[in-house]
């Protein structure tokens, strides 16, 4: 699976399946240091292999390039 | 000093101000910078007003959707996407990660050259201090300070360390993405393959592709 910061090249290209993440490009899985935003945005594009069942599904990753709790998002995902 | 216009929007420094790297606005004489900020504000204006920011989303991405189709007419697209079900639970996949950010191994390694069809294998356990970039398509400043916004190895190894992932793949593949011209069907045709070749060999389920 894909992890793209543009939707043209997934709508051209068509990859099985992408995660289109709102990132300036360059930093497709978050800010330098962030673990938490790069592990919750690798844990999304896997689940893409779980999840997608039509080929070429461009899923919209709903976070904020900033300003979004990462930590409390991978608490609640421990539980 | 007077601002040039074109300062506005080029690709910065800093991560404080990129919300506009997705327009490669140096590319853009000023009398079209005029309209892209024109066209911004406008539909801020009426963003604001209904409360709806997707039309900002849209608008950013019809932008890049024609600099695209200008920069690289030769852009490839495909009808319809490849398929192989995935049906087995993440902790028992084995997973590969792909980079097309120009990632290689600092030592014994050629750094790429730009458009340049062919990849490097970074074994998936090399110390991200040992890794080096090349790519002069976007701007790898963050990339630099931690190679994880591009190469999220490390976060890779926590997964199979704690289960999440069953394992990764011995291997890793750097590509650099600003492949024109003659080098794409090599791409397409020799160095791609070879390298999805060296994947089925290490039985790998699933690649994470990270793209720049």
């Amino acid at each position: 699976m894909v992890v793209n910061q543009g939707l043209q090249q997934p709508m051209r290209v068509k990859p099985p399946r992408t995660l289109y993440v709102k990132h300036p490009y360059g930093q497709p899985f978050g800010q330098p240091g962030a673990v938490d935003q790069q592990r919750t945005i690798v844990e999304d594009a896997l689940n893409l292999l779980e999840t997608v069942t039509e080929p070429g599904t461009i899923a919209h990753s709903p976070y904020k390039w900033r300003r979004e709790d990462f930590s409390a998002i991978r608490r609640e995902r421990r539980g | 000093m007077p601002i040039d216009l074109r300062d506005l929007a080029r690709l910065p420094p800093s991560i404080e101000n990129m919300a506009f790297s997705k327009i490669r606005v140096e590319r853009l004489s000023e009398d079209e910078v005029v309209r892209f900020f024109n066209g911004l504000y406008q539909a801020a204006l009426l963003s604001h007003d209904d409360g709806d920011w997707s039309r900002v989303d849209s608008y950013l991405n019809e932008w890049e959707r024609d600099l695209v189709s200008r920069v690289n007419p030769n852009a490839i697209s495909f009808d319809s996407s490849p398929w192989a079900a995935f049906e087995k639970p993440l902790s028992e996949a084995r997973i590969a990660l792909i980079t097309t950010g120009g990632v290689y191994v600092r030592e014994g390694q050629e750094p790429f050259v730009d458009d340049d069809p062919s990849y490097r294998v970074i074994p998936s356990a090399a110390p991200t201090s040992d890794l080096a970039i090349f790519h002069e398509h976007y701007d790898t400043s963050n990339a630099e300070k931690d190679i994880n916004v591009i190469f999220p190895i490390e976060r890779l190894r926590e997964m199979e360390a704690e289960g999440a992932i069953g394992s990764l793949a011995i291997d890793a593949f750097g590509f650099m993405g600003y492949i024109v011209g003659d080098n794409i069907p090599r791409l397409m045709e020799e160095t791609a393959p070879g390298a999805a070749r060296a994947l089925r060999a290490d039985n790998v389920d699933a690649a994470l592709v990270g793209t720049t």
